[in-house]
């Protein structure tokens, strides 16, 4: 029996679950970014490399760069928005400094070299990782398929034995 | 629901009047319903159906737009909302916002609503804890408020009339302090709750931790199934509202009883401006309600009125009941309307680790936790403050996923579930406050709410007593943290605003005297006896129990009082 037909009753659900999906498409996230395109593309680029694609999707993939974007346009300050928009613009500054090439242009490793020269006082790059591993743990691929999430659990069982790295 | 036509008087006359449709008002309405009268049943807000309105409870966590983080907007407008733990992306839709109820904060105050059929049934913490009459004779012995006039015997048979109904998980402990009811199944403790259960026991004989006794559904029967409720499914998710009916609260429970007897006539949008008292016959004939939509005012009548609006809001019924009779608010003879309101304490919780148990961890989840009532001034009074504290406890091993690196060796991180070499104990006071005259709710005397009601004026605050026994709290629990091996023992203030317990009491008083009280014995007024008051306004005192329970009970008391009288023609 799935959830629904446990409720004997699929209405909430029938209004949820598109609710959780309009905000997915692209169009729609595009159109109300804070971000010009460029900046936008810098964004992409930084995701993909903080947690890259491997044999399994990396944030980039996971739409973690429209998630950031929302987070910093709808729950942060406007101090935020700058600290972030600016921010961007210097990565791709250091990038051209230190590579001579525009940052989304320059390969993964490269771009983390930049990330981790980068001056942390302002917190920009704190901001950029911390939502970057937040949107990516809190996606479906990685709490269905990483951390093994229990919408329903029905159960608690207080002491069990402690599989340790048991998704290494 | 039945449409209502308010053409004429008899259309809009009923046996009995329930004004609001939250944990205590839904007790009232499934009560006078089952005994046959007609009711109407008044709620403020708009109508929140049992399952079909519960538009994110089968939301998954990434299915949030911000994955349940509170937009800015929502943050700066509802400062007050913001600050209760409940409150979050999923649950807003059951919360007041700040700015469309203001109110006047004399002193910092956090009033926290839910205008909707349910109230904030839908949204409470599940606690279910009895009194004892070491809390009913607590202002007796110890000097402050009144007596209560009514001891433990009296509501002992209608707390377990009500746990049956609601459904309360718990173990029978045996306790003095925290009477056994009728329980389902407790929940489990793990391996350090228990250790820390054994280690209490040994070294301290009047003190115990024990499982908390919580509205979950922990087995399907008869009783629940009938009531279309099935078992909880520990999604710990409750504030959004469980589809399961797996914990009590009005919209799943007695509203819809009270709707299967044909007798309730539920009416969302109706805020009540007063209660009519009618002086030829010396008691109320009714209400006055504004349409929150139209802004209509409606008069409807009954022979009797129960006012379960929440603590505040009903002292400001009963403040806003202004006849000649009683100019200062219906059955306020002894002008103590809106004082003597209390709380209960919940500024300081301590944390510490334990490093036992590495090779165990829990699985799934719990909606409930081990508490520890009070043991404080019990017996006898034993510390330089009054009365004592309750308090949550929990340990937990939850694993996480290292964020440490950038790139493939983050990801690797992200990917590899780990524990902590240690297990994370917490514990929240819950300490009981003494009612004082100065700690008060009163009509501002020309602000109104868009419904032309007078805007409220709440003053009150923390005292010496509760700043003391914060500190004992501390002390205490760092001491039986260390007995039980805990390590890196903190505290921490929390700074909380009165109110953000959602535990506020009194300013409708129970007492013997109508000279010092306001309502008696069976929760009438002293004054205007078919008018019945079941919720957090009538407490004499707080004590330290999550009060929802003892709301539940005294309604279901009320109402067969209420209706015996009525059968005798008294009312």
């Amino acid at each position: 029996m799935n959830r629904r037909q446990a409720i004997g009753l699929g209405a909430a659900a029938a209004v949820a679950i598109p609710a959780g999906l309009i905000w997915w498409s692209k169009s729609k996230i595009g159109d109300s970014s804070f971000l010009n395109e460029n900046r936008q593309a810098i964004l992409e680029a930084a995701v993909d490399a903080i947690i890259p694609e491997t044999q399994t999707p990396g944030a980039k993939s996971l739409g973690v760069d429209r998630f950031v974007v929302k987070i910093v346009q709808d729950c942060l300050g406007a101090d935020k928005h700058t600290l972030f928009s600016d921010g961007l613009v210097e990565l791709d500054k250091a990038a051209k400094k230190q590579f001579s090439k525009a940052f989304k242009l320059l390969s993964s490793a490269e771009r983390i070299e930049v990330l981790k020269a980068f001056p942390t006082e302002d917190g920009f790059v704190n901001l950029l990782k911390g939502l970057t591993v937040r949107g990516y743990n809190t996606s479906e691929y990685v709490m269905t398929n990483v951390q093994h999430f229990e919408f329903i659990p029905g159960r608690y069982l207080g002491c069990v034995n402690l599989n340790q790295d048991n998704n290494a | 629901m039945p449409n209502i036509n308010i053409d004429s008087v008899k259309d809009r006359t009923f046996d009995a009047i329930v004004i609001g449709s939250g944990i205590s008002g839904g007790w009232a309405a499934k009560e006078l319903c089952e005994k046959g009268l007609k009711t109407l049943v008044l709620e403020r807000g708009r109508e929140v159906k049992h399952i079909t309105d519960y538009l994110t409870t089968n939301m998954m966590p990434w299915e949030f737009e911000h994955r349940n983080q509170l937009t800015r907007e929502v943050k700066e407008a509802n400062p007050i909302a913001s600050r209760c733990y409940a409150f979050y992306e999923g649950t807003e839709q059951f919360f007041v916002k700040d700015d469309e109820h203001p109110y006047i904060q004399e002193k910092p105050f956090d009033w926290l609503r839910g205008y909707q059929t349910g109230g904030k049934s839908l949204l409470w913490a599940r606690q279910t804890q009895r009194w004892s009459d070491f809390d009913f004779e607590g202002p007796a012995r110890d000097g402050f408020a009144v007596d209560w006039p009514i001891r433990y015997a009296d509501i002992a048979p209608w707390y377990s009339y009500v746990e049956r109904f609601a459904g309360i998980s718990g173990n029978k402990d045996g306790l003095d302090i925290l009477p056994d009811g009728d329980f389902l199944p407790a929940h489990e403790m793990n391996c350090v709750e228990s250790l820390f259960q054994e280690q209490v026991r040994k070294h301290y004989k009047d003190r115990h931790i024990i499982q908390g006794r919580c509205a979950h559904l922990t087995d399907n029967r008869q009783i629940y199934l009938d009531q279309s409720r099935s078992k909880c499914m520990h999604r710990a998710i409750c504030e959004r509202g469980c589809p399961y009916g797996g914990y009590f609260s009005s919209n799943s429970s007695t509203l819809p009883a009270a709707e299967r007897t044909g007798n309730m006539t539920l009416r969302p949008h109706s805020v009540v401006h007063s209660i009519i008292y009618d002086e030829k016959l010396g008691k109320a004939s009714g209400v006055k309600v504004i349409d929150t939509n139209t802004k209509e005012e409606i008069d409807f009548f009954a022979k009797v009125i129960f006012l379960n609006a929440a603590t505040i809001n009903s002292n400001l019924v009963l403040l806003n009941s202004i006849s000649s009779r009683f100019p200062n608010g219906l059955g306020n003879d002894s002008g103590l309307l809106g004082k003597y309101v209390a709380f209960h304490n919940y500024n300081q919780t301590i944390s510490a680790e334990y490093e036992g148990y590495l090779d165990k961890t829990t699985e799934g989840k719990r909606p409930n936790s081990p508490y520890v009532p009070r043991f404080r001034n019990v017996e006898k009074q034993e510390t330089d403050f009054l009365r004592g504290y309750a308090a949550g406890f929990q340990a937990s091993r939850n694993p996480y996923y290292s964020g440490e690196g950038w790139g493939e060796e983050l990801k690797n991180g992200l990917n590899t579930r780990k524990y902590n070499d240690y297990w994370s104990i917490g514990s929240h006071m819950m300490g009981e406050t003494i009612p004082k005259e100065s700690n008060y709710v009163a009509m501002d005397s020309s602000a109104k709410d868009a419904w032309g009601i007078p805007l409220l004026r709440i003053s009150i605050d923390y005292d010496e007593n509760d700043r003391k026994m914060e500190q004992d709290y501390l002390e205490q629990f760092a001491e039986m943290y260390a007995k039980a091996g805990f390590k890196n023992i903190k505290t921490h203030e929390s700074k909380r605003n009165p109110g953000n317990d959602i535990h506020e009491m009194g300013g409708v008083r129970m007492g013997h005297d109508p000279k010092t009280s306001l309502l008696d014995k069976w929760h009438a007024l002293h004054h205007c006896q078919n008018v019945f008051v079941t919720d957090g306004a009538c407490m004499t005192s707080t004590s330290t129990q999550n009060p929802s329970l003892t709301y539940m009970a005294f309604a279901a008391r009320a109402v067969d009082y209420a209706v015996n009288r009525m059968k005798k023609g008294e009312l």
